[in-house]
């Protein structure tokens, strides 16, 4: 279940997927994937296993084909350091969709050189704005006008939620604060940034197949 | 027989001791063995003397000496502690310098500089004083083969404490390749007394061993005391009585020349030393704190400042447990349970080292029940129950460590390797399989190697496995050992003064401004950067104490035996101990409000309260396997109606909290304490899950899956941060079967749930009678673990004035 945010009368889902859509635009969000990070770690020498990388792909490839899609946002950090073979896999997977505009608003992950991206319909951008007053990039932005809402991803928020019998859960989760929406990180290999639920921010924990607006008082 | 030592103990004015001669005896034979003797009694010149007079008096040696153009390294002597190896070097040298003889001893530890360490490379000298990390740091070097071949002798100091970590692993597995390398090696282990001595000597000096056992056999006298408060508090919590006894505490400390303090956590330490500074200022200047986390130049201060009779008392830590005489020290204090027998007398012995002396513990318990532990601690000694150090086995973490560091040295070949590997004790059940296993992460990164794939660390050249690149040379290196640390964050002064090091957990949930107690000082947090904390010396409002992660153990199952034995009396009216006498109060305290326990009963209470409904039991098994037996039983009562638990345990008992009720009879009691199905109730109940994680964040450091960064930097290989837990769920999703994941879950039952030992407490109990009560209000026993669940909810301050509230309320003052 996803859930149903507003912003200048343009709804915006916040999905279980981690990953946001705007249906009006037929715009998919996805932030901090950093793939090629065990091929990374690898690389070096820790003998970690590899990456199931169709698995990962397919996590994109069926939000892609169940819904309305035209264009595709990474919010930076969508690989996660120097080339690896990896990547070229990505690459591949992306040409199986032509008619669907790739976009990435580089991050500090994003190291790897304009030449890697040249044979792809992978347009790397600082940031991206829409009419509506939404404004997508990596980190927050500083300096935006009010009536923006920037949409970034970089820290991979979670929150930890505690219930009856002195359980607790850590989940990620979307978060939202002085006009900044921040993505959960869409990389399964990813850790998470606690964030503490306040009077002046609203967090929405992904819950299994659900997202959840976490209240003040905890669940 | 022995001139060298004849000519010294005669210089010295003293008359060796009998184990002294056989040790003598047996090296001259060019015998190994085992010496078990205290500490204090001349061990280390009982093996010195011998290996001194291989070296000058053995005809065949001679020969051999005459050959080589340059000394060769003769022997290493291994011990735990950097303290201790100084300590050594400090009295082997002494010996040499007496006699004029050009044997040479050098120190390698940690602190040792590069330039020094190449220097032992090229000219060893005769002997070396180094820890189990070292002697690996050696085999992971060119040539160590060649370093290695004439060494004569292994001494392995405080073997006991090695016996029972990793490090245990390191040791056997550098025994098992220099016992190849050379042939003539003699093995010699020193040994405090521990319950299984015969396996100790087994696994160090091997399957089929011919060495021999040295006991010295002296009688040391010792003297236990517990301290009372002045009066019974019935209703007793954890940690509150401690301090109240702070009085008693100075009054014994100012009736002797030197007193150790021991605490169990460093966190209590700090208290401990805050409060005598505060309530005793005269104190200031005589009275030291000595932790593990504290720099080595405040913990050398306090060491030499010991030796030399400048201080009346320390607050310590288990950092001085070991090894290191410090002659002035005639008196021990022991705050809280030492939660085992061989600890508390280790302590003892840090008192009154000399023959003939009388060694002082003072007992301090920190709440009323722990009392008893005092007629517990005297018991076990009197009746020489003793606890074992249980080896580790299968530790694949640190075998592909080792593997590594071979590679990285001279290089290794497989069948040779696993032939040694498998004569350990430690690998005896290794298969072939799995030693390939092994091979297989160093050399494909798992299973195999795909086609695009990058991954390197090993290669095979002319059949021998090498490591090529020297940053992953460079990078082992720094990884070698057997201790994984927390992240630490280094505690400064604006000057660059370092004072120590503290959890970086505990320091993110502060903020600046914010006042800690550390190293004995207030201190003020100014800023945070990188892994540095910056303080300055403050008179701010008072502050929190950190915490720090482990040190958090529970009571070994011996002094659990032995605690048993102590409430087996509690009935009784005559013939009982001064601890059970003065606890009478509260014993029957306990028997008008609900029932106490004879010696073949379980005690199980089940009360409402507005909590909810409180089921306790009091197996008196250590908290450990309480807090396993209190998940089964959640686990089995959850099938009977489902419900959420809260559970709090203590070393006596624990508490399951739920606001279900469920109607509980004997037999049914019985039933959910029926060893029956226990392992699969464990596996099914227990989030075993968690807690293999949490072990594999050392099994992923041993073996060389998460690279701690450059020592004093931060980590600066880019894009390589991840912490194990991440690695857990990778090999969980796409490797279930790799060997170290098995290893985390083997490590979970055998040592955290400690499942044997959990096994015995259900058999055991089967055979008791179930004493079911349902009091009105919570019990002296009760009590104390009701207390311990709210000690997670709330912040101390508030979590006191709540007890004493409720505590009024308890004994009926309010309603």
């Amino acid at each position: 279940m996803a859930k149903k945010l507003s912003w200048n009368g343009l709804d915006i889902f916040l999905l279980a997927q981690k990953a946001l859509y705007i249906p009006v635009h037929r715009l998919l969000v996805i932030s901090d994937w950093h793939l090629g990070k065990l091929g990374h770690f690898r690389k070096e020498g820790f003998f970690i296993p590899q990456m199931n990388l169709e698995e990962e792909f397919l996590r994109l490839g069926s939000l892609l084909t169940s819904l309305e899609v035209s264009k595709v946002v990474f919010l930076g950090d969508l690989f996660h350091s120097e080339w690896n073979y990896e990547w070229d896999a990505f690459t591949d997977y992306l040409k199986t969709f032509p008619q669907i505009d790739f976009v990435l608003t580089r991050g500090n992950h994003d190291i790897l050189p304009a030449e890697r991206f040249g044979t792809i319909a992978l347009h790397v951008v600082n940031q991206l704005v829409l009419a509506e007053g939404l404004v997508f990039s990596h980190e927050p932005l500083s300096g935006l006008d009010n009536s923006c809402l920037n949409i970034v991803g970089h820290v991979h928020p979670g929150c930890e939620i505690a219930v009856r019998g002195r359980q607790t859960f850590r989940l990620p989760c979307f978060h939202l604060e002085d006009r900044v929406l921040t993505l959960p990180a869409f990389g399964r290999w990813t850790g998470l940034y606690m964030i503490r639920k306040k009077s002046n921010n609203r967090l929405f924990a992904v819950v299994n197949d659900a997202v959840i607006e976490v209240p003040e008082s905890g669940l | 027989m022995n001139q060298i030592a004849d000519v010294w103990f005669f210089n010295q004015g003293w008359e060796p001791h009998a184990f002294q001669k056989q040790a003598w005896k047996a090296l001259a034979r060019e015998q190994s063995g085992l010496l078990n003797a205290p500490t204090g009694f001349g061990k280390t010149f009982a093996i010195w003397f011998g290996i001194l007079h291989h070296y000058y008096d053995n005809k065949a040696f001679q020969k051999k000496k005459d050959k080589l153009k340059t000394p060769k390294l003769h022997a290493l002597w291994i011990t735990p502690l950097r303290a201790l190896s100084k300590e050594i070097y400090k009295a082997t040298t002494q010996v040499s310098n007496d006699l004029d003889l050009d044997y040479k001893v050098e120190l390698r530890t940690g602190d040792t500089s590069v330039s020094e360490r190449q220097k032992q490379r090229k000219n060893p000298p005769q002997a070396l004083i180094t820890t189990p990390e070292s002697i690996h740091l050696l085999l992971a070097s060119k040539g160590a083969a060649d370093y290695f071949k004439h060494l004569e002798f292994i001494v392995v100091d405080e073997w006991h404490e090695l016996l029972g970590s990793k490090r245990g692993v390191l040791i056997e597995l550098a025994l098992s390749r220099l016992k190849v390398l050379c042939p003539q090696l003699k093995i010699w282990g020193i040994s405090a007394t521990i319950g299984n001595l015969d396996e100790a000597q087994d696994i160090l000096l091997g399957k089929d061993h011919k060495g021999v056992t040295i006991r010295a056999n002296l009688k040391k006298k010792l003297r236990i005391e517990t301290v009372f408060p002045d009066n019974l508090e019935k209703f007793p919590w954890a940690g509150h009585l401690g301090v109240k006894l702070l009085d008693k505490v100075i009054a014994i400390v100012n009736k002797f020349q030197s007193t150790l303090i021991f605490t169990n956590t460093r966190s209590q330490a700090e208290i401990w030393y805050q409060q005598i500074i505060m309530h005793y200022p005269e104190f200031a200047g005589i009275l030291a704190i000595h932790h593990g986390s504290l720099s080595d130049e405040v913990r050398l201060w306090v060491e030499e400042a010991l030796h030399e009779g400048r201080l009346k008392a320390v607050v310590c830590t288990s950092s001085l447990d070991l090894g290191v005489d410090f002659r002035p020290v005639d008196c021990v204090v022991q705050i809280g349970s030492p939660k085992g027998v061989a600890r508390f007398l280790q302590r003892a012995g840090r008192s009154g080292h000399r023959p003939h002396e009388t060694s002082y513990i003072y007992y301090v318990p920190t709440h009323s029940l722990e009392i008893i532990e005092g007629d517990s601690l005297k018991y076990a000694v009197k009746e020489h129950i003793i606890e074992q150090r249980i080896p580790y086995i299968r530790s694949f973490d640190v075998l592909i460590q080792y593997l590594m560091t071979l590679a990285v040295g001279d290089g290794f070949q497989a069948d040779e390797i696993f032939g040694e590997v498998k004569s350990t004790h430690c690998f005896s059940s290794i298969s072939r399989e799995e030693f390939d296993q092994c091979m297989k992460m160093l050399l494909h990164g798992g299973k195999a190697l795909t086609a695009y794939d990058d991954f390197h660390r090993l290669v095979l050249v002319d059949g021998v496995y090498k490591v090529e690149s020297r940053k992953l040379a460079m990078r082992h290196r720094l990884s070698i050992g057997a201790i994984v640390s927390d992240a630490m964050m280094k505690v400064k002064f604006m000057s660059g003064k370092y004072l120590g090091s503290i959890e970086e957990s505990f320091i993110s949930k502060l903020n600046t401004g914010d006042v800690f107690w550390f190293s004995g000082r207030q201190l003020e947090l100014l800023h945070v950067r990188h892994m540095e904390v910056v303080v300055r010396p403050t008179t701010k409002s008072k502050g929190v104490v950190p915490s720090w992660m482990g040190g958090r153990f529970s009571i070994s199952p011996d002094l659990g035996i032995a605690i048993r034995h102590s409430f087996k009396h509690i009935q009784k009216n005559a013939g009982l101990s001064e601890e059970i006498k003065f606890l009478k109060p509260l014993f029957q305290e306990q028997q008008r409000r609900s029932a106490l326990p004879g010696e073949d009963d379980l005690l199980v209470e089940y009360i409402q309260t507005r909590f909810g409904h409180h089921l306790f039991v009091y197996p008196f098994d250590g908290k450990l396997v309480h807090e396993g037996m209190a998940q089964v039983l959640a686990y089995r009562l959850g099938k009977i109606k489902p419900a959420t638990f809260s559970i709090a345990s203590n070393e006596y008992g624990f508490e399951l909290l739920s606001a279900t009720s469920y109607d509980l009879d004997e037999a049914l009691v019985k039933d959910l304490l029926s060893p029956k199905n226990l392992h699969q109730d464990i596996t099914s109940g227990i989030n075993v899950r968690e807690m293999a994680r949490r072990r594999f964040r050392d099994i992923a450091g041993i073996a060389g899956l998460v690279f701690q960064g450059y020592p004093g930097k931060p980590m600066k290989t880019k894009h390589l941060q991840a912490n194990s837990g991440l690695f857990f769920s990778v090999f969980e999703d796409y490797e279930a079967d790799n060997l170290l994941l098995r290893q985390a879950y083997d490590e979970v039952f055998d040592f955290q749930l400690e499942e044997g030992r959990m096994q015995l407490a259900f058999e055991r109990i089967a055979d008791h009678r179930i004493l079911l009560s349902f009091p009105d209000k919570l019990t002296p026993f009760s009590f104390p673990i009701f207390s311990e669940s709210f000690r997670e909810k709330y912040s101390n301050e508030d979590w006191q004035s709540r007890l004493e509230t409720l505590k009024l309320q308890l004994e009926g003052k309010i309603e």
